[in-house]
């Protein structure tokens, strides 16, 4: 052995320098990366602040921000070309005897090559998070109340103290989904020993791993009574490929993650993407200098590729309608002939290739009659016991509330604290009898099959054991009414506070200073045209920019107070006088019975009074 | 295996240290393969490639010893010849800058211009330059002079048998120019087929073929020699000419108990020992395949 010899364990100082000169070799690359990422987050940042400082506009910044998320998503996109260029002796033929025939190992020059390919594509992001979060900093510091802030109705909206939570969130999840999307083309290279290829095949694997993961869990949903396709699609979906993560993961930067927390979703991916190392390790260690060159160097994968595709053409056609049976043959034979085809470059092994066609069909025909023969494996008749449920989220709002609206979206957009969580142990066990009794009478979504008004009814339990279980019925009339027991209960009351809550969080938010907003009563019952077209007559206006910085917080307080106390009867009397709370631009609103005292005497020591002339809807129907 | 393709079949080479050895065969007889394999780039479907009695694949230490220049330089094309230096200067402890410049100089090559500007004469020299300053023990050359000029070869070649003498550099080269070979060379192998048809020193190997002319007084028939040790035979008139395997003793004793009005011996140079016995494996040097078998020994009489 060489006197000269590392002897420092896996890593090397040949190691560094490999890396090294790697991203040195990337120089230019470098610097393009780099300027398209500045071209983002920091440059609209930058611009935000400077119109704020010149007390310009600053919804014109969604302009910059158009750029701005062009240019860096064509800079997030290069992942692919960061991690080719990082081992070009895979597909080159004249690379492999320079660069294999250095003094390092293979798994060495693989983690080598690997980190110097994620530093060449995640350090010019990192240093554009550098620059915005010194932009951030220096509006948080110069945050003097004049100039990088704009002010709401009620209080000061620091911008920058704003978007800096937002944007450490923005920047884990780009991270992540950098990491994924750099760990898929790394493994698809490690399998293909050809650019055309591994460019082919990681685009196709972006979309062939979550279009099958979703028409997989399409087909054990979809006409099956009661299963939710989209709730399952955001377990699986964002994990599987930086495509789904993307479709899924833009709630999560919201303040209030609905399902799937920001910190399991990084970790469960970060898993994923590591497998995928993990994967690429293996095939590049089991993987011989004179595969390159060679397309697919491990048969198994083509397989893998082909079957994922077999298998989402399939159950998408037959998700889309069973009739499609012939069709879905026809056109996946022809794909599987076609591809074999070329793979083979002729007529190679043809009756393999006719075999292997023939075992996926078959198997994914059998798979979707299972699922359709056992209701997907029995979860259309599962009913979760109520002593395992944590609490149960429902559409249902009870009086007072808004009806179904906003439930359809709660995983996606809207918090699970926006929608009426039901903890009372009897009020669980009305819902699960209830659930079972509809899962029992075989109410399919969008086919009922009973007589009466049928209403939307969503049921989210949280399990004790942390599990979600979902599902949606459509609700006879009769077995809807069931649910007006549930009303008047504290749960559903304070539900009701809650909406008002987020209600005018949302008005803060939206209300500019200076744009001539001004809230008002108006009568439940009016209809929205009424005043959509301009501020109804007959009402009492208060100017946004005149209320107090602690109205919303007051205005709770005493909408609180008003809904708790009420008795049964007052809550539930549909004969009292009712009102609405909205703005101009805002047609939703607060509730306001008669019966809320604390809350109708605050608002009118505002001005806002009680409308005059009112015609009630009911009346004039 | 390439493929279902065996590139090499029971090779079986010992490389002394310090010494220059050459690699000759035909084309895709297994030369560069073999070169990839002691390099560390191949690993072996069978058997080892040892240096010093340690496996080259995936090892490090040893590949930390061998420096393998292959036949392309397109790789290396954005490094300028300091690039070129920086770069493998990191991967070997013992390159040195004193030599690298030395030699650069010798051969005039500018330093802070890309490969990509120099024509392939001038790329293979920047390359050749950074194997020797590499201060690797085993220097392994593919098609080492391809592009060369003359004047270039002549100092290429001293620099390799500079080093060999300096610092007991163990040269491997490849190559179809046999004059070079002849020239750095102390042993060479022949390669046919992926099989070594032999493998000596180079004295050896042209001592042990002939050229010989004879007059014979009476006709003579070819089935009274030795069919093995026989290459090729022509005859023009009355003088027959002779390829054939043996030192000079050897053959004339051969030739004693023939009727010979003369005899001449000749020694014969590297490229004829490489085109007969080639001839011989069935490779005919006018390019076409003798569709003669080994018997058939390319005797035509």
């Amino acid at each position: 052995m060489s006197d000269t010899a590392v002897k420092n364990g896996f890593f090397s100082r040949e190691m560094l320098h490999n890396g090294k000169m790697e991203l040195l070799k990337q120089k230019k690359s470098l610097i393009v990366l780099t300027v398209l990422h500045m071209a983002g987050v920091p440059m609209v940042l930058c611009i935000a602040m400077v119109r704020c400082w010149l007390g310009m506009d600053y919804d014109e910044v969604e302009a910059y921000a158009f750029i701005g998320a062009i240019s860096t998503i064509v800079a997030l996109l290069s992942g692919m070309f960061c991690a080719i260029n990082s081992m070009p002796y895979l597909f080159k033929r004249t690379e492999v005897d320079t660069r294999l025939s250095l003094p390092m190992s293979a798994p060495q020059r693989f983690v080598s090559d690997l980190l110097a390919g994620l530093c060449h594509y995640m350090a010019p992001f990192t240093l554009s998070m550098l620059v915005s979060w010194a932009i951030v900093l220096l509006g948080h510091i110069t945050c003097d109340g004049r100039v990088i802030y704009r002010e709401g109705w009620t209080e000061t909206i620091h911008i920058f103290v704003e978007v800096a939570p937002y944007l450490a969130r923005a920047m884990l999840v780009v991270y992540v989904m950098m990491l994924l999307y750099y760990m898929l083309t790394v493994l698809v290279m490690s399998c293909c020993g050809s650019l055309l290829e591994t460019i082919v095949y990681t685009l196709l694997l972006n979309c062939l791993i979550p279009g099958a993961a979703a028409v997989i869990t399409g087909a054990l949903t979809s006409e099956v009574r009661g299963l939710v396709w989209d709730h399952y699609l955001q377990f699986v979906l964002p994990f599987t490929s930086p495509l789904g993560a993307l479709i899924y993961t833009v709630p999560l930067l919201e303040d209030e993650p609905a399902f799937i927390g920001l910190g399991l979703w990084i970790v469960i991916t970060v898993a994923v993407a590591l497998i995928f190392g993990l994967i690429a390790f293996l095939a590049y260690r089991r993987r011989k200098a004179e595969d390159t060159g060679k397309p697919i160097v491990f048969e198994l994968f083509y397989h893998v590729i082909m079957t994922l595709s077999l298998v989402t053409l399939i159950f998408l056609f037959l998700m889309m309608d069973d009739d499609l049976f012939v069709p879905a043959i026809i056109v996946t034979a022809l794909f599987y002939f076609v591809t074999s085809v070329i793979k083979n470059r002729g007529f190679k092994n043809f009756g393999k290739s006719v075999g292997r066609y023939l075992i996926t069909s078959v198997s994914c025909f059998v798979m979707i009659f299972v699922i359709h023969a056992t209701e997907s494996f029995g979860a259309a008749s599962r009913v979760p016991s109520a002593n395992s449920v944590s609490c149960a989220y429902i559409s249902y709002t009870g009086k007072g509330g808004y009806d179904e609206c906003g439930f359809g979206g709660m995983f996606y957009s809207e918090p699970l604290s926006n929608i009426t969580c039901i903890k009372d142990r009897d009020d669980i066990e009305l819902l699960t009898e209830l659930h079972r009794e509809m899962a029992d009478r075989n109410y399919i979504y969008g086919r009922d099959t009973d007589h009466g008004e049928v209403h939307n009814f969503r049921i989210l339990y949280k399990m004790k054991s942390g599990n979600w279980i979902l599902r949606e019925y459509r609700m006879t009339e009769r077995l809807y009414s069931r649910l007006a027991v549930l009303d008047a209960k504290p749960d559903m009351r304070m539900a009701n506070v809650t909406r008002a809550k987020e209600f005018l969080k949302d008005m803060r938010r939206n209300a500019q200073k200076g744009s001539g907003q001004s809230c008002y009563l108006v009568e439940k019952w009016v209809h929205y045209e009424t005043y959509n077209n301009g501020d109804p007559e007959g009402v009492y206006k208060a100017s946004i920019d005149s209320l107090p910085r602690d109205f919303a917080d007051k205005l709770v307080k005493h909408y609180e107070n008003d809904i708790m106390n009420m008795t049964d009867e007052q809550y539930l009397n549909e004969n009292v006088k009712t009102y609405r709370l909205v703005t101009s631009l805002w047609s939703d609103g607060i509730q306001i019975s008669e019966y809320c005292t604390e809350t109708l005497t605050y608002l009118e020591s505002l001005g806002i009074r009680r409308p005059d002339n009112v015609v009630h809807e009911r009346q004039l129907e | 295996m390439f493929g279902d393709m065996a590139a090499l079949n029971g090779v079986d080479l010992t490389i002394g240290e310090g010494t220059a050895y050459g690699l000759l065969g035909s084309n895709g007889a297994g030369k560069s393969t073999i070169l990839r394999l002691l390099c560390g780039v191949y690993e072996p479907d069978q058997g080892d490639v040892l240096i010093d009695g340690v496996s080259v694949f995936d090892n490090p230490e040893v590949k930390q010893r061998v420096f393998f220049i292959n036949d392309e330089t397109v790789q290396f094309g954005q490094f300028t010849l300091k690039g070129l230096k920086d770069y493998y200067k990191g991967f070997y402890p013992k390159f040195s800058d004193e030599v690298f410049d030395g030699l650069a100089k010798t051969v005039a090559l500018p330093l802070d211009k890309k490969l990509d500007t120099f024509s392939k004469g001038m790329k293979r020299q920047a390359v050749v330059i950074t194997g020797l300053a590499a201060g690797t023990d085993y220097l392994l050359l593919d098609e080492a002079f391809d592009g060369l000029d003359p004047t270039m070869r002549i100092i290429v070649r001293r620099m390799l048998v500079d080093a060999m003498m300096d610092r007991k550099l163990t040269t491997v080269i490849s190559s179809h120019n046999l004059n070079e070979i002849n020239e750095v060379c102390d042993s060479v192998a022949l390669i046919h087929q992926g099989k070594i048809v032999f493998a000596r020193d180079l004295d050896s190997v042209k001592g042990n073929v002939h050229k010989v002319q004879a007059a014979f007084t009476e006709e003579i028939s070819l089935e009274s020699f030795d069919s093995e040790r026989l290459l090729h035979h022509d005859r023009n008139g009355s003088v027959h000419y002779f390829i054939v395997k043996g030192t000079e003793d050897e053959i004339r004793d051969m030739f004693a108990d023939k009727p010979t009005a003369f005899l001449d011996v000749i020694p014969m140079t590297l490229e004829e020992i490489f085109i007969y016995e080639m001839e011989g494996l069935g490779y005919d040097s006018s390019g076409l395949k003798s569709t003669a078998g080994v018997q058939d020994k390319g005797v035509r009489a």
